[in-house]
């Protein structure tokens, strides 16, 4: 990892590291915390289709355990974390 | 970190496991349980509503509103030290694992923060204690008004998170808008967090020696407490909210496993201190059984669900930085002075319920027994919905 590169918050396995193009949806979680961005997350995930990706950004350290047991407990895939000064992008692939 | 070509120093790869990833939940709330073991053979067990109140109490007396000659300085007193060294303690951790950042929320958050501390401050003067005091250290303590006070919790959880999905559905707008974060670490290199965050623990560890060369050495001890219990909850977050919440929310049971295991071996630890005469055996049992603890972990439940931390909770997250939680901080401070003294003047303190001492009913082993049994249920039921999410409401 270089100096500039953003954070890949690390995972067991490949959760949360996968690369990703662009998402369908964003949602601003800054500023919240648990459990707002876990339940906005759940409405949010609704309004897509099966396989589109929806990006979540948060500023709360315990999005990472939350969203890890979110993805697991929901089955929506958790594709890619990242960090950057501060702020954690989620991305998850709408599966069922 | 590839510019790096050396190997990582021996203290640099024990920094990282300290302060670089996060700490296992239940190591974390076994460690919990055990301090809170010492601390009631140092003096008296854990509980942060107690320390709360008397921060609300001295706001009012520097206001002239209150009148209060008994009151114990909040430098001085107990409760309200092991908050400080809590904040304090949290605070540091932060800022040696790089999470500390001001994050103001949008509004409409910070004014479920002040809400969510009014309902955990009326809850607490209820049911004798927060989540922390009324219901973990008073299980342990085998006190019937603990017991009461989880059934209120649960309920209390349930709805409150209800209530959120319904705001989030018919009023979307309200957890959105204008957000701000300040002191952010950057995203590559230390940063200056880890060196603040040294200095921070050195004076956490110059404050006790202060405090027993002035003659206060039990509050030297008590500023210990609380800082360990800031660093492990940071570091684990470990959080009794998630140990009622989660369950009706994704199912994840880790939290609440780690709870029924803490408390059985804090009830095991008081259970000794107390049979053993190292301790009164009706310490921390109070008369809130049952209508006191009910209805006020009803209300705490609604409460902590709502402003995202409870009794510890509120504290250690408001020293990570979270602005709601320092509104909810303070209306938990006011709210709980303000309804002890209703509490006290419409003389309702005396109804709230009896003292029922659990081995005063049915024997030491059955108290215990009874208390494990307990523990196993929701252990195992958290564990069952965990798969099955059959109380899940997301």
């Amino acid at each position: 990892m270089s100096d500039t590169e953003d954070r890949v918050t690390s995972t067991a396995g490949d959760v949360g590291k996968q690369a990703v193009d662009k998402a369908d949806l964003t949602l601003d979680c800054r500023g919240l915390l648990c459990p707002m961005p876990a339940l906005k997350t759940s409405t949010a995930i609704k309004n897509l289709q099966i396989g589109q990706i929806l990006e979540m950004l948060t500023t709360d350290p315990g999005a990472k355990p939350d969203m890890l047991a979110w993805s697991k407990r929901t089955g929506h895939e958790l594709v890619r974390m990242e960090e950057k000064s501060g702020v954690l992008k989620f991305y998850i692939r709408k599966t069922v | 970190m590839a510019h790096v070509t050396t190997e990582p120093g021996a203290f640099r790869e024990h920094y990282d496991m300290i302060f670089g990833q996060p700490w296992p939940v239940i190591p974390a709330a076994l460690l919990v349980g055990t301090l809170n073991v010492f601390l009631f053979a140092f003096d008296r067990p854990w509980t942060a509503s107690d320390g709360f109140r008397n921060w609300g109490d001295w706001l009012f007396q520097s206001m002239g509103l209150l009148h209060r000659p008994d009151l114990i300085s909040p430098f001085l007193y107990s409760g309200s030290i092991l908050n400080l060294g809590l904040l304090m303690g949290a605070l540091a951790a932060a800022l040696l694992s790089r999470e500390f950042a001001i994050r103001v929320a949008p509004v409409g958050e910070l004014f479920k923060g002040g809400v969510g501390g009014l309902l955990m401050g009326l809850g607490a003067n209820l049911a004798f204690g927060c989540n922390i005091g009324g219901f973990f250290s008073a299980v342990a303590a085998l006190s019937m008004s603990g017991v009461a006070m989880m059934l209120g919790l649960v309920v209390g959880s349930y709805l409150s998170l209800k209530y959120l999905l319904w705001e989030l559905e018919r009023w979307p707008g309200f957890s959105t808008g204008k957000s701000s974060t300040f002191c952010a670490p950057r995203s590559s290199g230390l940063g200056w967090q880890p060196v603040l965050g040294i200095l921070t623990l050195l004076l956490l560890l110059l404050l006790p020696f202060l405090y027993s060369r002035l003659g206060y050495a039990r509050q030297a001890g008590f500023l210990l407490f609380g800082v360990a219990f800031g660093l492990v909850f940071q570091r684990s977050r470990f959080c009794l909210v998630r140990a009622f919440r989660e369950p009706f929310m994704t199912g994840e049971a880790e939290h609440t496993r780690a709870a029924a295991l803490a408390l059985t071996l804090s009830m095991i630890g008081f259970a000794i201190l107390k049979a053993m005469d190292l301790k009164d055996a009706t310490d921390w049992v109070f008369a809130g059984f049952w209508t006191g603890g009910l209805v006020g972990g009803l209300l705490f439940g609604l409460g902590m669900v709502l402003a995202g931390g409870c009794g510890a909770g509120s504290i250690w997250r408001a020293g990570e930085g979270h602005v709601k939680l320092w509104v909810a901080v303070v209306f938990f401070a006011v709210g709980g002075s303000l309804s002890r003294l209703i509490l006290v003047q419409t003389q309702l303190l005396q109804k709230l319920g009896t003292a029922v001492f659990l081995p005063n009913l049915v024997g030491w082993q059955w108290a215990m027994l009874l208390v494990v049994a307990l523990m196993v249920s929701w252990y195992v039921f958290a564990t069952w919905n965990e798969r099955s999410r059959k109380f899940s409401l997301i």
